[in-house]
């Protein structure tokens, strides 16, 4: 197999939006078979609320989907993941950052839209593959560390994508192997 | 009130045609940071401070308007 059990690959599509999700989530699927040898035949892309979507009945492999801006991404894994791409735009980062970030993240940030949207989608996907979401306990985790963003929280590993310029990519995973971009 | 939080909503995210009825993720396709963007125009605008537990019930512009009303603001 080309994947190995704690890769993950990450499909982009360009010029697409939210209502062509599940019919991108269908052939991600069928490409993440065909590499890394999961079987996703029969299952459905199920949305229950207040939960992430997965695939049921149960097949061991798992995604999570972001869009941004006409950007389509999702990674595949055989393990529980979570996913954030953003455009980096221009907005108030520091009043985000004092509002919704721990305060040692909102001193990273100290204005800069770079490091905002690193921490931003760091924060994202890590909820995202938690299940919880943004919820209050939002700003009581920290992605930093000191002057540098933290490669973890707790045993969860985040991972920075470098997809292409102006876009802050993050993927959160127990173990992250070989992260693998594929055009769908 | 709708007037003001259609402002609020076309200087945060640049759509337009805004009604009561519209969804931000639904018809508006914003995603997790566009509505914490929006979140943190509405608490400038309104001088309140919308817990994070609260964000998620807020999924359409009435939920917005009722949930300022509640906070004591009028039409």
């Amino acid at each position: 197999m080309l994947l190995q059990r704690d890769d993950i690959a990450v499909f982009c599509r360009e010029g697409t939006d939210k209502t062509e999700t599940d019919t991108l989530l269908r052939r991600c699927a069928e490409r993440f078979s065909v590499l890394s040898g999961a079987e996703t035949a029969g299952a459905e892309i199920v949305r229950a609320p207040g939960k992430k979507p997965t695939f049921l009945p149960e097949c061991g492999v798992f995604f999570s989907v972001s869009h941004t801006d006409g950007v389509w991404m999702c990674a595949f894994a055989r393990q529980e993941v979570g996913l954030d791409a953003e455009l980096v735009r221009d907005r108030e980062a520091g009043l985000i950052a004092r509002r919704f970030f721990h305060p040692k993240e909102a001193e990273y940030v100290c204005g800069d839209r770079g490091r905002f949207f690193e921490v931003w989608t760091a924060k994202e996907s890590y909820v995202k593959y938690t299940g919880e979401g943004i919820t209050d306990r939002f700003s009581v985790f920290s992605v930093t560390d000191g002057d540098k963003m933290a490669d973890r929280v707790g045993n969860v590993e985040l991972h920075h994508v470098l997809w292409r310029e102006g876009y802050a990519v993050c993927i959160a995973a127990r173990h992250i192997g070989t992260v693998t971009l594929l055009e769908v | 009130m709708l007037k003001t939080v259609q402002e609020i909503v076309y200087r945060v995210t640049g759509k337009k045609n805004i009604t009561p009825e519209t969804d931000f993720v639904k018809d508006l396709e914003l995603n997790s940071f566009d509505i914490m963007n929006l979140i943190c125009a509405f608490e400038q605008r309104f001088h309140v401070t919308i817990p994070t537990r609260d964000v998620w019930k807020l999924r359409q512009v009435k939920d917005v308007l009722q949930y300022m009303k509640e906070k004591g603001f009028k039409e």
